[in-house]
């Protein structure tokens, strides 16, 4: 904090000695009785100046009579330095003429006083008397201040009180505080001294001038400042910005792999409670089929009890579908990878039959196929089956509705079904996306985690069981492929399939119509 | 009369099939596990065994194993219901040491009987159904 006010500070002062010089350079008045100035230049008042050394970066200031006395007065390294704002200034401190200069300038500042006694407008001059009175008697107070505080006094020998700072930025804000306060200071007296004359305009002009040249140095530097500290701040926000952001993705994806990863254990882990309960249940589904169409046969075709038989039977036959779905469900939770392959194309073709049937003729139905000749790892019955719970599903979305339901198939690479889908696993090269899209009334999105869980289902009761979609992730998963959706309520839904394409030497297509 | 020999643990089971069975003319004994069937089977002849898969104290598929090693031409019909896996892989493992024919259950009366008909030469013929 000091080394910023004894280095801007002397520098102002000094640029202020100089300006002062010079404009009053016109009114010279010599006293040669006054032989306490040792050397007075041509025009009478001395030179100020301020001197740096060019390699070890430290000022003084100096006063002179005459350029040709000043540049005898340089040392080797030493150069004028003669705008004071520049960057150069700010560093270093006193060397070790800093207390010659110190009284040198002292020296000048009396001369400068001598000769303003004779100035055509008395009472003007005085007044500047004591503005300069302020100043220098503040100058050697904040010097002397310093030089306290360095150990140092008047009257001690000189020597350098404050040693270079090697990097300018981390003496900056600290130099631009102390200028402020140095400033301020100057400024406050300078007003004070200002407002303590009587009446003088001119005199207040020059002082506010003054003080306007401070505070523009001042402005500057600590615009200077703040400008380079905001570049540097902004820079790292960004910095810390891309990095939050980027982690924040990374976090996201990873929460999503592992919901993932928990909802195919419990779906696993379902698979292997249902095909215990299923077993059990068809045990006692046989007799109930078995003997109420045992019963049904012996009665008499138009007898109400034969009708009852015969319902008792169709319901067991029902529930015996619905087991035969969980343990398919059961089955593929358990990752039994099938033997069936198809040809992808001929597959498709298929899934055309089914869509010509399922979908109504109210519902707009699009098909998009751009797909190569590959097989995928799943039977023709099951894609068949798959699409039409898709299908299905698609159209009682759509209802009463207008609508409309997209189908597309084409092939892509594993790195481009990671992009499309949180889902991880891709262990195929290539894979067939079947994607089956309605602008139907969309899912919640509480509903979305629970959509392939057997026997949940958003439909009214009765209108479906719930098991078509677990069993569309068990035929997905069993080939080794995923499954993804994607909603928004209102708008509509899509499911993406994605199945691994085989390698072209797999066993030929066992189920090819 | 050729004798069918039913085997599974779950009673209800084996009366359904007794009865159906028996109503289309069939002659039938049933008992509840494969010992009982082995034991059986020392002192009698049968034509045709039904055996479920999963049972207790000797299961349906070491039973099948047991009586293709002793009575290789003796037909053998092995149903299921399924377990913790499907019923479809206990009966190819019961195809694979031998079973005849496969049913899984619960499985219509005509599905059955069109099933023992074919694996028993000189069955009675249809329509001969009584309760």
């Amino acid at each position: 904090m000091l080394k910023a006010h004894t280095l801007v500070l002397p520098a102002g002062v000094a640029t202020l000695l100089l300006i002062t010089a010079l404009a009053y350079h016109g009114q010279q008045q010599a006293d040669s009785s006054t032989s306490a100035v040792a050397n007075v230049n041509e025009s009478g008042l001395p030179i100020v100046m301020t001197l740096r050394d060019m390699r070890a970066g430290v000022l003084r200031i100096v006063a002179s009579t005459s350029e040709h006395a000043l540049l005898h007065h340089l040392a080797p390294n030493e150069a004028i330095v003669d705008d004071h704002t520049q960057a150069q200034t700010r560093e270093a401190g006193l060397a070790d003429s800093g207390r010659q200069s110190y009284d040198a300038a002292l020296l000048a500042l009396d001369e400068l006083f001598t000769a303003a006694r004779h100035q055509a407008n008395p009472e003007t001059m005085r007044r500047r008397q004591a503005d300069m009175a302020q100043l220098a008697k503040s100058y050697a107070k904040l010097l002397g201040t310093a030089a306290e505080l360095k150990g140092i006094t008047h009257s001690a020998p000189t020597k350098e009180i404050f040693a270079l700072k090697e990097n300018f930025e981390e003496c900056e804000t600290e130099m631009l505080a102390t200028l402020q306060q140095a400033l301020d200071a100057e400024l406050a007296l300078t007003t004070a001294a200002l407002a303590n004359s009587a009446a003088d305009t001119s005199a207040l002009r020059d002082g506010i001038e003054f003080a306007t040249l401070l505070v523009m140095l001042a402005v500057t530097l600590l615009t200077i400042s703040v400008v380079r500290l905001h570049a540097r701040e902004s820079a790292a926000r960004q910095r810390a910005e891309t990095n939050a952001e980027r982690l924040a993705k990374e976090i996201e994806f990873r929460q999503l792999a592992e919901a993932q990863l928990v909802a195919a254990q419990k779906l696993s882990g379902m698979g292997t409670m249902l095909g215990g309960i299923a077993h059990s249940i068809n045990n006692h589904l046989a007799p109930i089929l078995s003997l109420s169409q045992l019963l049904r046969d012996s009665l008499p075709a138009d007898s109400m009890a034969r009708r009852d038989a015969e319902h008792i039977a169709e319901s067991a036959k029902r529930a015996r579908q619905v087991l035969a779905d969980l343990l398919a469900f059961a089955r593929n939770a358990h990752n039994d990878p099938g033997a069936e392959q198809c040809e992808a194309i001929t597959c498709l073709r298929q899934v055309l039959k089914i869509a010509a049937t399922a979908v109504p003729a109210t519902i707009e139905l699009a098909i998009r196929f751009d797909i190569e000749r590959a097989r995928i790892g799943i039977s023709s019955t099951e894609l068949e089956n798959l699409a039409l719970n898709l299908l299905s599903n698609a159209r009682d979305a759509i209802a009463d509705q207008s609508g409309s339901i997209e189908i597309s198939a084409t092939t892509v690479d594993a790195g481009q079904v990671s992009t499309e889908t949180p889902i991880i696993g891709a262990t195929a090269a290539r894979y067939l996306r079947l994607e089956i899209c309605d602008t139907g009334q969309g899912i919640a999105k509480e509903d979305l985690s629970r959509l392939f869980e057997p026997f949940f289902t958003t439909k009214a009761v009765g209108k479906g069981t719930g098991l078509g979609l677990a069993v569309s992730y068990g035929i997905v998963t069993r080939a080794s492929g995923m499954i993804a959706v994607t909603s928004e309520p209102d708008k509509g839904s899509c499911f993406k399939v994605f199945l691994p394409i085989l390698d072209h030497r797999a066993a030929p297509d066992k189920t090819s119509p | 009369m050729n004798q069918i020999l039913i085997v599974d643990d779950e009673e209800p089971v084996r009366y359904a099939l007794h009865r159906v069975l028996t109503a289309h003319g069939f002659d039938c004994h049933a008992v509840e596990n494969g010992r009982a069937a082995i034991s059986y089977l020392q002192n009698n002849t049968v034509a045709l065994v039904i055996t479920d898969i999963i049972m207790p104290d000797i299961e349906g598929v070491e039973l099948i194993h047991r009586l293709r090693r002793n009575q290789p031409k003796l037909p053998l019909l092995a149903i299921s219901g399924g377990g913790r896996i499907d019923a479809v892989e206990h009966l190819k493992l019961a195809s694979a040491l031998g079973a005849t024919a496969t049913l899984r259950k619960p499985f219509d009366n005509d599905e059955l009987v069109a099933t023992v008909r074919r694996l028993l030469p000189g069955t009675p013929a249809p329509g001969s159904s009584n309760t």
